[in-house]
């Protein structure tokens, strides 16, 4: 099963942030507190248009090929990414 | 279903243009065999006399008129609105019109209608009394309600694809500009 990574607290909603990081090899652990890249805070569906984005080389009229729905459509969903990032950085 | 009632959002633009363009022609052509006049952005009437010149005019100042509304409010709203999106949906809403314009094959419409004679004169015809015309009435009517609750499901859908519209401010801003120009088209086209 593909666990989905959690970005709010569950309890009051504030978004989490990085404590403990460990190594799989050896077992390594690190301790911090690290801030939550923007990427990862952005939802699942939105971290999947980037990706998609990137492959296309950033062309909105192939990402809209490949995804098989229209310009406006793709163009629509980026401009509401575009606003929920600078929300985010805010 | 969800295509047919939002086509901007999942079909290619320049397709859909090349589609929307063939249907325009066809559906002109049938306008006139069927004496239909297109005489304002969301009516439809009869004439006892037409001609295909006359007609496809009318149809082109509709569609441009459409076109002017969405575009503009398109602008207000958002500035990446584009113009072939904005002409594909006027060119779309065309479509119910032609298939309306259908049921007056053999004049099974306009025999009971006022019709604008050659003139200029209206002329109505005396009530009806036969039962066929009552029943051709009542389904014409049903089919209008239809025909109505289609185009504004699809201008709305169309409309917030095309614009990226979400606030009211928006729509208000659309519904204005689009009830400001169909007041003005009757005007319009008389004039041209």
């Amino acid at each position: 099963m593909k666990t989905k990574l959690p970005t709010q607290c569950p309890s009051c909603e504030t978004l989490l942030s990085v404590s403990q990081l460990s190594c799989e090899n050896c077992q390594t652990i690190v301790q911090g507190n690290y801030p939550l890249p923007i990427f990862l805070q952005l939802s699942p569906k939105e971290q999947e248009f980037i990706l998609q984005f990137f492959l296309a080389s950033g062309s909105l009229k192939e990402m809209a090929s490949q995804l098989s729905i229209s310009y406006p459509t793709v163009r629509n969903q980026l401009d509401d990414m575009i606003k929920h990032i600078k929300d985010l950085n805010i | 279903m969800m295509k047919l009632l939002n086509p901007i959002a999942f079909y290619n633009d320049r397709k859909l243009l090349i589609a929307n363009l063939i249907i325009f022609a066809v559906g002109t052509a049938l306008a006139v065999l069927v004496q239909a006049w297109f005489c304002s952005t969301i009516q439809l009437l009869f004439k006892s006399k037409i001609n295909i010149y006359e007609t496809t005019i009318e149809n082109i100042i509709a569609i441009s008129l459409l076109t002017l509304v969405f575009f503009t409010a398109g602008k207000i709203i958002n500035k990446k609105t584009r113009l072939i999106d904005c002409l594909n949906l006027s060119l779309y809403t065309r479509i119910p019109f032609y298939i309306i314009s259908l049921l007056n094959f053999n004049g099974a419409l306009s025999r009971n209608m006022p019709i604008e004679l050659e003139d200029g004169s209206i002329k109505i015809p005396p009530p009806s009394s036969l039962a066929t015309d009552y029943i051709i009435s009542f389904i014409t009517s049903c089919l209008n309600i239809v025909v109505i609750i289609f185009l504004l499901v699809v201008i709305y859908r169309s409309f917030k694809t095309l614009s990226n519209a979400k606030k009211t401010s928006d729509y208000i801003i659309f519904v204005g500009i689009f009830l400001l120009v169909t007041i003005l088209s009757p005007i319009i086209i008389n004039l041209i």
